[in-house]
């Protein structure tokens, strides 16, 4: 239902339908999978730079100040379309590379609505503005699922022989979806609280957290990192170049991950 | 029946003698079941005998007339202007060679570049299996080649390859399936040295599964699940 | 202009197969087993040796499995003997059925993808003409690869020769045969990609052009198969044989000509004509439509001359109907399913509820390049040429006679194939150096091309194209008979002059699809020629070949025609004896191997 709703909005862009036309949905999927995974480590980046002010927190609350306003929440928003896309066409692809699930046109219609809810959802709870949920029950949970489902990815694909940091790449995924879906949702549980320098505080320092933490910011670099890489790959035939960009990228995401676990480490 | 279509080809040229290249309008009246082939046939007998072209058996079993038509890889062979007007919902047609490999003339592409590919994956079989202890042939059970049989109808017309979204350091769809034909062919011993061109940097990894391949591929093979299948370990 | 046709380089190899199809290729296989590190050069009109056209053979290769409780080698030869109308060499059925199994274990071995019986054994399936106990039952006898058998081969032997390093020029056609003091040293050869000319020195020189029908309206037969090959033979001086044997399969798909397997037939398929007639009852009461290929192929033309045929409303060409709607829907789904979608894919009918058009499809020559058994061509019914040698479908051993049974011809590409492949193996431990290249080498393709590309007239490539069509489907088709035989012969010469009025309009030589079709359509008049003046000659019916004049076998024309045409239209006629030594040795059942009657 709302997925057909939706495949006929989008049918009408003249572009979109030349290529589901020629090379179908999945092609479609791979690309903005892509464009998602690029936009959210370029949301990282940023996102590592502002909490980075959480080391002079009135500074950081200020800050906050300035994004505070209709477009900054209206963004904010929109950032769940690429993180739930990202994720649960990762869970996608990872089913069909890894579990034998070749009914692919009825997940995609899965990513799609699932989508749907959680961006509707997360725009509500943003509106409504007051939930209150444990932020340690939370993370207990989240932390379970991810465990949960990424032992069941290590299982599955680990004996194969692929190219290890592909599998981890999976392996990192399966962690990822609750990681960050659940993150997100989180944060917008209490729109206010979310922002708000004394909560983030709090929490950031309690050691629980700080583990979970730092294996979230581990963990997304690397999955970013190597995502890039095969990016690059997919791109520049020059071996040399390629080597060369490899580096400059590890080294920018490496300095970023190691400013992000020292934020948590020390604040 | 016969029913007469208004086309127009926007056809993609190139002159390799002075290297230019360009679009060419064609309009052109059909019928409505002559195949694209037959378009360029009527061209190069009625408007423009410079349009150069390939195709060979004309019936969809050699792969040599692949091409786009409105982006769409496919056998310019297999394609009727009827089905093509009801596919595409237009009498306006874009023309062009895969992308493949470097356009020796107009639709005429160096096809030996793109087979490289195919050839560096080796298909035949690298170290037969020992005879059976029976002599004859090898027994292989009609279940068995049913696993692979499908992927054994490739044809190397390359439009998986031209509708991929990985077109670099990537041996392609069709020279990771002619690779797994022989990984699953209980014939081929050499199982390892296959193993290791699929898992390459140019193999399975580079597949991002598009499947954009299995919805172009003429023969309708579902390459992406061969793949798929190759990167789960599970080619039995 | 002139300055570019030159020889750019020179190649060397040891040997040089033209044609890379299956029997090129199984060839070149044969030569890089039994001689490591030979060093082969193949060409071929196409982009990669794979596309050759024997991957379009569907049916299947006849073999008689050693392990088959009823089936014997000695019945294979009998069908094959009956099948040629008695105008087949038997010391070529004796090889070729003897060695069959091996072939299709050697296909096998080297990874072909056979279809399996439930012992996991390579399954076979009965074709028209190949019977149990001369002539009784119907024989399983063909190997198969579902419905694609030839791509199956054409992999294989394709991939083989990758295997060993063979070296293929792809997209390119060999122009010109060099020869020093009778032997053949090579060729010179046209490469289309980058418009240069290459002489490919080499001690033997195998041909291996493949079929030769495009000169008809209607032709299961590739872009590609436009005689080149005996064009070449012609040129150098040397005869080819038996052309007027052609191969009409009776159901040709309308249009295209793609070929609508027997399999509708022997489903219960029946052809119609315009009233709706199942008109085969008429002609052939107890066969019916499963009557033997030539004679269907007559029926329809009969029904189409009488006035009884329909005209395509696309294609506007005559043709009859095949009826489909009556099968049940399971036949369809399982049994037909690929043959049918022809239907719908080239000429968008849907079987199962509308009649399909069918027409008599031009489909194999029987005829070719004479050679001996083992490959080596024939100067005269006595000599050989040394250094050149001839296997598959462009070359006449022959096999077939004036008929070829279905799944013969795959048998025999591979067979003779891998027989030449051995004799130029033992020659080239012997042979000498083929030398430097010869003075006048390229002279007479560069005197062609610089013919082609000023020409200044008013001839158009397509009407002369079109007219040889129709010329040759009406007066040198199904039916022949003296009149129209000698009209066509007046014709053509007038067609072969227009020919020469052709102006191109592209004068480039790379990739000049244009100036490669007008020396095609040349070929394709000298072939035409030599059909039209061997069929002309030959007064009597003979397997494929019917005369409306002489409908009869006459034991007068028992011999193979031999053609030689250096200048167009003055065809000189030879003969060579039939090799009748199965009957001669007087074996067991010999006698099955005299001059028999053809009936089915
Ligand atoms: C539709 C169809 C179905 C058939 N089904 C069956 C069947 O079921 N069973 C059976 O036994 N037979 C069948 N046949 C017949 C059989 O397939 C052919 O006779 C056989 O494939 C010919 O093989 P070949 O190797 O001689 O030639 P080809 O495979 O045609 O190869 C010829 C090669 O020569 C090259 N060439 C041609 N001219 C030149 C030149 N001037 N310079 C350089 N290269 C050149 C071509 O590019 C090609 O590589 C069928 C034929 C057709 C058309
Ligand atoms: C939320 C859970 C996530 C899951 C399940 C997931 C899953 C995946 C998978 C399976 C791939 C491999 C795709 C392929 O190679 O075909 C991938 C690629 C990628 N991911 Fe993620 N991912 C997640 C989160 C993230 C995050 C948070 C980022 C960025 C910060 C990210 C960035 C990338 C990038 C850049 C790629 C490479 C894209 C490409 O190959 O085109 N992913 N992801
Ligand atoms: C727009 C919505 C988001 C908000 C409001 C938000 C807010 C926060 C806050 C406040 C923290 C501090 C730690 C904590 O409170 O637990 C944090 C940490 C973190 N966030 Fe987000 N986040 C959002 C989206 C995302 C997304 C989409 C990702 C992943 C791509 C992400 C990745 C992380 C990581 C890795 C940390 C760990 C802390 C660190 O790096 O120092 N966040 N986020
Ligand atoms: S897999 Fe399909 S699309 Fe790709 S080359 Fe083979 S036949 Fe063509
Ligand atoms: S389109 Fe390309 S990405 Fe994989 S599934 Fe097919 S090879
Ligand atoms: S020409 Fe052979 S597939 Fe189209």
């Amino acid at each position: 239902m709302i997925e057909a709703y939706l495949i006929g909005i989008l049918e009408r862009s003249e572009r979109l339908s030349y290529y589901v036309g020629s090379r179908g949905w999945g092609f479609i999927l791979t690309w903005a999978h892509r464009i998602a995974g690029l936009i959210l480590i370029l949301y990282m980046l940023f996102h590592v730079y502002t909490l980075s002010g959480l080391y002079n927190p009135e500074a950081f609350a200020s800050k906050m100040k300035f994004f505070d306003n209709f477009i900054f929440t209206f963004l904010e928003w929109g950032l769940a379309v690429p993180v739930i896309f990202h994720a649960l066409n990762g869970t996608r692809l990872i089913l069909y590379e890894g579990f034998h699930v070749r009914q692919d046109a009825v997940m995609i219609r899965w990513v799609f609505v699932l989508s749907t809810i959680y961006i509707l959802t997360l725009g509500l709870l943003m509106l409504i503005g007051n939930q209150q949920v444990s932020a340690g029950f939370f993370w207990l949970v989240v932390a379970i699922a991810s465990a949960i489902l990424s032992t069941i990815i290590y299982r599955k694909i680990w004996h194969t022989q692929n190219v290890m940091l592909w599998k981890l790449q999976r392996v990192s995924g399966g962690l990822l979806l609750p990681l960050v879906s659940g993150h997100m949702f989180f944060m917008h549980l209490n729109y206010k609280a979310g922002h708000d320098v004394d909560t983030i505080m709090a929490r950031i320092s309690a050691p629980g957290m700080k583990i979970l933490d730092v294996a979230f910011v581990s963990v997304v670099f690397f999955h970013a990192g190597f995502g890039l890489y095969t990016v690059v790959g997919d791109y520049v035939e020059h071996r040399l170049l390629r080597s060369g960009l490899t580096i400059l990228m590890s080294f920018i995401l490496g300095v970023f991950a190691y400013a992000g676990v020292k934020l948590i480490l020390s604040v | 029946m016969s029913q007469e279509y208004d086309l127009t080809l926007k056809v993609s040229r190139y002159n390799p003698d002075i290297r230019r290249s360009w679009i060419q309008v064609y309009r052109l009246k059909a019928g409505r079941i002559l195949r694209f082939v037959d378009l360029f046939q009527k061209i190069n007998d009625e408007q423009d005998s410079t349009l150069a072209w390939r195709s060979s058996c004309e019936h969809g079993q050699c792969g040599t007339c692949g091409i786009r038509i409105n982006g769409k890889p496919l056998l310019s062979c297999e394609l009727l202007v009827e089905d093509a007007v009801r596919l595409f919902k237009t009498q306006t047609f874009t023309v062009e060679p895969l992308t493949v490999a470097p356009v020796t003339r107009d639709l005429v592409i160096d096809m030996e570049k793109a087979y490289e590919q195919v050839h560096f994956v080796k298909p035949y079989i690298i170290q037969p299996a020992p005879e059976h202890p029976e002599g004859d042939e090898y027994r292989i059970s009609p279940r068995e080649l049913e696993a692979y049989v499908e992927a054994t109808r490739c044809i190397n017309c390359f439009c998986c390859v031209a509708a991929c979204v990985t077109q670099k350091n990537y041996l392609g769809p069709n020279a990771v399936l002619a690779n797994i034909v022989r990984l699953m062919d209980p014939r081929e011993m050499a199982k390892q040295e296959r193993m290791d061109i699929l898992y390459s940097e140019q193999g399975t990894p580079r597949c991002r599964t598009a499947r954009a391949c299995s919805f172009v591929c003429p023969k309708e093979i579902d390459i992406a699940h061969f793949i798929a299948s190759a990167k789960e370990g599970n080619l039995k | 202009m002139g300055s570019k046709l030159q020889i750019d380089s020179i190649l060397r190899p040891e040997v040089l197969v033209i044609g890379a199809g299956g029997a090129g290729l199984r060839c070149a296989a044969e030569i890089c087993e039994r001689r490591q590190d030979t060093s082969v050069v193949v060409v071929t009109k196409v982009y990669s040796p794979q596309k050759s056209h024997t991957a379009a053979a569907q049916g299947g290769m006849a073999a008689v499995d050693p392990n088959d409780p009823v089936d014997k080698v000695l019945y294979h030869m009998f069908d094959t003997w009956k099948g040629s109308d008695c105008s087949s060499d038997q010391n070529i059925i004796k090889k070729v059925c003897e060695s069959a199994w091996e072939q299709i274990l050697w296909l096998e071995r080297r990874g072909m993808h056979f279809s399996r019986t439930e012992e996991g054994r390579i399954a076979k399936r009965p074709f028209g003409g190949h019977m149990l106990n001369f002539g009784e039952v119907k024989a399983f006898r063909a190997c198969y690869e579902a419905d694609r058998t030839g791509k199956g081969i054409m992999d294989t032997v394709w991939a083989e020769s990758l295997k060993h390093g063979v070296v293929s020029l792809n997209q390119s056609v060999a122009t010109e045969l060099l020869f020093r003091n009778g032997r053949c040293i090579g060729a010179i050869v046209f490469m289309e990609q980058n418009g240069k000319f290459v002489a490919v020195l080499a001690k033997a020189t195998v041909m291996a052009t493949g079929g030769k029908t495009r000169m008809y309206q209607v032709s299961s037969n590739c872009r590609q198969n436009t005689g080149d090959g005996l064009a070449l033979m012609l040129q150098a001086g040397l005869p080819v044989m038996d052309l007027e044997a052609v191969q009409f399969h009776p159901t040709g798909i309308v249009g295209p000509g793609i070929l609508a397997s027997e399999a509708l037939r022997g489903e219960g398929g029946i052809l119609r004509n315009k009233d709706d007639e199942p008109f085969m009852e008429r002609y052939a009461p107890t066969a019916k439509d499963l009557a033997p290929r030539d004679l269907v192929s007559r029926c329809i033309m009969t029904e189409i001359r009488e006035g009884r045929g329909c005209i395509h409303a696309d294609h506007k060409l005559p043709h009859v109907w095949l009826d489909l709607r009556h099968l049940p829907e399971h036949i369809h789904k399982t049994r037909i399913q690929e043959v049918c979608s022809f239907f719908c894919r080239f000429v968008g009918v849907e079987p199962q509820s509308q009649l399909c058009p069918v027409t008599p499809t031009a489909h194999y020559q029987m005829g070719g390049a004479p050679t001996n058994e083992f490959g080596e061509v024939q100067r005269d019914a006595q000599q050989i040429v040394p250094g050149l040698y001839a296997c598959g479908e462009f070359a006449a051993a022959s096999l077939h006679g004036h008929n070829r049974l279905g799944t013969n011809s795959l048998l025999e590409l591979i067979t003779m194939g891998k027989v030449v492949g051995k004799r130029v193996s033992a020659y080239l431990d012997e042979a000498e150096d083929p030398g430097n290249l010869p003075q006048d080498a390229g002279q007479h393709i560069f005197g062609q091309f610089s013919d082609y590309l000023e020409t200044q007239g008013r001839g158009r490539y397509s009407e002369i194209r079109d007219d040889l069509r129709i010329l040759m489907t009406a007066k040198v088709g199904v039916f022949r008979n003296e009149q129209i035989l000698r009209e066509a012969i007046e014709r053509l010469k007038e067609l072969k002059e227009r020919a020469g009025e052709i102006e191109l309009t592209s004068k480039s030589l790379v990739m000049n699809q244009s100036l490669v079709q007008l020396w095609e359509l040349h070929h394709l008049l000298d072939v035409s020629m030599v059909i039209a003046s061997g069929a002309l000659s030959r007064k009597e019916s003979r397997g494929a070949h019917y005369r409306e004049d002489y409908p009869e076998r006459s034991s007068e024309f028992q011999y193979h025609t031999l053609a030689y045409m250096t200048e167009f239209g003055e065809v000189t006629l030879g003969r060579r004896p039939i090799d009748m030594s199965i009957f001669e040795a007087r074996g067991e059942h010999y006698e099955k191997f005299g001059i028999i009657e053809r009936k089915y």
